[in-house]
């Protein structure tokens, strides 16, 4: 999982820093990059597609560890397919976006979770399925059971959001960053993999001493 | 030999090349670097070219050079780079004229054109063929006749001509054109959003006002001493004018000129109208997709916060993806279009998306995005060799590969302020991509510092990121243009600013000796590469897809792959059925991009069967196909053809009896 951040200074030695990279997922269009700039901002606003990706941190401070995600936004147009394994390679988390208003989109989130699948095993990858843009309602295609039973049925966690009026878009990150904190924590007495924490060289990936 | 739907359909049309001059083998190498010189359209075509010399008015001297002509176009282009280059369209010669040789240089010719110019040039061998060359052209050439201008080719002359300094053609040259599409007049027709939506900006007035109209008038200065319009020449101070920054005002007309649309443009009136009306009320996954992308192109611009400039943006796009099926749309194309609206009419606009799409971007907007890996992969091979020490950090970052698409993809307009990448897209213009790549290495090497001591990927985008979105142009005019991204990087020290025009100046003293014709060696090389990766990561992802329960190994899967898409490419070349091309398509997922039918099939299952059995073979094979055809669609894709395989050679005895009963029985019967 992440590099732990290993205490940098004595005084963060019981607060260690965690550093995930989470991927969004999706057609073009669905509000990937809406629900990114509500959730760095607190805002909404059109945003231009994204060609190739953008890149975000957020830094959150919770009890047990500080967490910095790493959020990388793709493009979701079909041409930009093939250059998305570069983005996602390495990923910890992935947050597969549709558009409740759009039932093709859950489609292709479907597919990316195929592709996901056969990248990472199951425990390597946090998946969450979001459902985007509740405030379209009356437009609605896709009834939230549909959306939720499928993320059951293949253990995903699963939210419906908007990024418009801001619903429920911090809770979806945080319900990622918090899975993430639990993985780590099962997997913490040996690390997965066989791949040691060494001190030295993760050190650089920890936040505490500079963020 | 893959991949020739990526090149567009005007690759196609390309003629044989049957040079006069250059009978050498590298002729059509020297057939796209004169084009790509002088900005030249897809059709044109390289008929000779001869050393001679120029008489340059401007300074008073006879340049050496080498003279190029082909069936529309007369170039020159200096032997020093800097000094000279001129584009004469021989739709706009007037007078070829074999001038005395007992003038002081040997072998003169002078050519004049519509806007009063006249060309000396002397020094040329064979001069009387070359001028048979020229009027046996012009005489071919179309747009002469509904013009009505008599050609007149001189033989020869007892004196030179009186050298007339060359005329100003009339500024308006390039704004007065009738317009004839769409049901009513829309103001778009004839001119750019910007003066539509000009903001009653009192910058107009103030300093930055002021260094607005000095640009301007440095232009209008350059006009009269260069001339103006298609076959001025164009010289190092014409560089040196770009880099500036080019006024507003003058944006629209000189990209079309640096880019060689207006060329295009002029040959080819009308032809936007058509497309526009015939395009209109269709609908296919490129509209549906433009439509979408519409109110999120420069949503900030209030030229794209109303119904006229949005249809606008939609009509260019539209006719594009009508044009080019190949490309349809991409996004991108609707942030880079948005900004040619502002300064240009809308056919102006359409052009220039032209010459990008299909001349100086080629394949950017193709499915797979191709173009842009390419010139990316020669963007890492020039950091390799000039940042050498940071190269090596990119390398293990990643970063290279994740970072830069979009500067090219946009041409940096989704990544900087739009007043500075606006900047750029002026140098791009006149330089072509050899500028994205200078300037482009430039950030890298303004970055080197922090970047070397960055620990991971995401660092490094922030850095980069933030650099990118604190590049500003503090003489742009226009109010400015919230940049959206800014805001989601901007962090808590207070932005260190880079004057745009900093960074260019440094990008070409630090990066200018990259050499256009290089850059385009290097995208053949890189073409390949690319090519071939995504054609391994698209045969690995469709051997990893259909794995499971299929009793071959990896290996022998991928080795299957192999045969069976050669089998599917042969029938595409060589066979006669033309329609394997069209069953290709590319945006589908990879395991159906190639599928191929029952003859295919037989020729395949008569090597590959354990169950070969003589005479029967062809009919045990057409069963077969018809029992895993499981759509009935007469193809079958490699999964139910690795499917019959495995059957064969890995089932058990049930397994293949049941196979055998079944083949006895409808469908496979």
């Amino acid at each position: 999982m992440a590099q732990e951040g290993a205490a940098g200074g004595s005084l963060e030695r019981h607060c260690p820093t965690y550093i995930y990279k989470v991927v969004l997922l999706g057609s073009t269009a669905v509000g990937k990059s809406s629900l990114a700039y509500r959730y760095m901002k607190n805002d909404f606003q059109e945003s231009l597609p994204t060609v190739g990706c953008s890149f975000f941190t957020k830094i959150l401070r919770m009890e047990s560890a500080t967490v910095k995600l790493e959020i990388w936004d793709t493009a979701g147009q079909e041409k930009y397919h093939s250059v998305c394994h570069l983005y996602y390679r390495g990923a910890h988390a992935a947050l597969l976006v549709y558009d409740i208003t759009n039932k093709e989109t859950l489609g292709r989130a479907k597919q990316w979770l195929k592709e996901l699948e056969k990248e990472f095993l199951h425990d390597e990858i946090v998946i969450a399925l979001v459902g985007n843009k509740t405030d379209l309602a009356e437009e609605r295609e896709v009834p939230t059971e549909e959306g939720e039973e499928f993320a059951r049925s293949r253990s995903l966690l699963f939210a419906e959001t908007s990024a418009k009026s801001n619903h429920q878009v911090k809770d979806v990150f945080m319900a990622v960053a918090l899975q993430l904190l639990q993985r780590e924590a099962e997997t913490a007495p040996a690390p997965r993999r066989g791949q040691h924490v060494d001190l030295g060289a993760s050190r650089a990936r920890t936040g505490c001493c500079r963020v | 030999v893959q991949e020739e739907n990526e090149t567009g359909p005007l690759k196609k049309n390309s003629r044989d090349y049957s040079l006069l001059f250059p009978r050498d083998l590298d002729a059509r190498a020297k057939n796209e670097c004169y084009r790509a010189t002088f900005r030249l359209p897809k059709d044109e075509c390289l008929d000779g070219h001869t050393d001679c010399t120029l008489w340059t008015p401007f300074n008073k001297m006879h340049i050496p050079g080498q003279m190029f002509v082909s069936n529309n176009y007369i170039c020159f282009a200096s032997k020093a780079e800097e000094a000279c280059h001129l584009i004469i369209p021989l739709r706009e010669v007037t007078i070829v004229e074999k001038a005395d040789s007992s003038s002081v240089l040997p072998s003169p010719l002078s050519i004049s054109t519509k806007s009063k110019m006249t060309f000396f040039f002397a020094n040329l061998r064979d001069r009387d063929f070359l001028v048979q060359r020229i009027s046996d052209f012009l005489q071919r050439t179309p747009s002469k006749k509904p013009c009505g201008i008599n050609i007149c080719i001189f033989q020869e002359v007892p004196e030179l001509p009186s050298s007339s300094p060359l005329a100003v053609s009339p500024p308006s040259a390039l704004n007065n054109r009738p317009v004839n599409f769409c049901a009513g007049e829309v103001p778009t027709a004839s001119q750019g959003l910007l003066k539509l939506f000009r903001r009653n900006s009192e910058e107009l007035l103030g300093p930055k006002g002021a260094k607005e109209k000095m640009k301007e008038e440095s232009w209008n200065i350059h006009f009269f001493e260069y001339g103006r319009g298609m076959c001025m020449y164009r010289t190092a101070k014409t560089r040196e004018l770009v880099q500036k920054g080019i006024p507003e005002n003058l944006r629209g007309e000189l990209w079309l000129l640096f880019s060689g649309a207006w060329n295009e443009m002029v040959t080819h009136p009308g032809y936007y109208g058509d497309l526009v009306e015939k395009s209109m009320g269709k609908y296919n996954l490129a509209t549906e997709e433009i439509e979408r992308d519409l109110h999120r192109s420069m949503p900030e611009h209030p030229a794209f916060q109303n119904e006229l400039g949005i249809a606008a943006l939609r009509r260019v796009l539209t006719a594009y993806a009508f044009r080019n099926p190949t490309i349809g749309y991409c996004q991108a194309m609707n942030i880079v279009t948005s900004v040619l609206l502002l300064y240009c009419n809308e056919e102006e606009a359409f052009w220039l998306l032209v010459a990008l799409c299909e001349r100086m971007l080629p394949d950017y907007y193709n499915t797979r995005v191709v173009g842009a890996l390419v010139d990316q992969g020669i963007f890492e091979e020039l950091t390799r060799e000039y940042l050498p020490q940071l190269s090596e950090k990119m390398q293990e970052l990643g970063v290279i590969s994740t970072i830069s698409l979009s500067w090219f993809l946009t041409l940096f307009l989704s990544v900087m302020p739009f007043e500075s990448a606006v900047v750029i897209v002026d140098c791009f213009f006149y330089e072509g991509i050899k500028f994205i790549l200078q300037v482009s290495l430039a950030i890298l090497d303004a970055n080197m510092e922090k970047l070397l001591q960055c620990c991971d990927e995401g660092e490094a985008m922030t850095i980069l990121g933030r650099y990118l979105d604190n590049v500003v142009n503090r003489q742009s005019v226009s109010p400015p243009i919230p940049h959206l991204h800014a805001l989601l990087t901007s962090g808590d020290d207070p932005p260190l600013e880079i004057d745009i025009f900093d960074l260019i100046k440094t990008s070409y003293e630090k990066f200018s000796n990259l050499k256009a014709d290089d850059i385009e060696q290097m995208r053949f090389k890189q073409r390949l590469k690319v090519i071939q990766s995504l054609e391994d990561t698209a045969k690995k992802s469709v051997v990893r897809a259909v794995s499971s329960d299929i009793g071959f190994s990896i290996e022998e899967l991928e080795e299957l792959y192999v045969v069976f898409k050669a089998k599917y490419l042969m029938s595409c070349y060589w066979g006669n059925n033309r329609a394997a091309a069209a069953r290709r398509d590319q945006s589908l997922p990879y395991l159906e991009q190639y599928r191929i039918d029952m003859e295919q099939f037989k020729e395949l299952f008569i090597s590959l069967t354990p169950w070969s059995c003589g005479a029967h073979t062809p009919v045990l094979a057409g069963r077969l196909f018809r029992l895993l055809d499981e759509n009935r669609d007469s193809l079958i894709n490699f999964k139910e053809f690795v499917t019959g395989m495995s059957g064969m050679y890995h089932g058990d005895l049930t397994d293949k009896l049941k196979i055998l009963y079944k083949l006895h029985l409808p469908p496979g019967e």
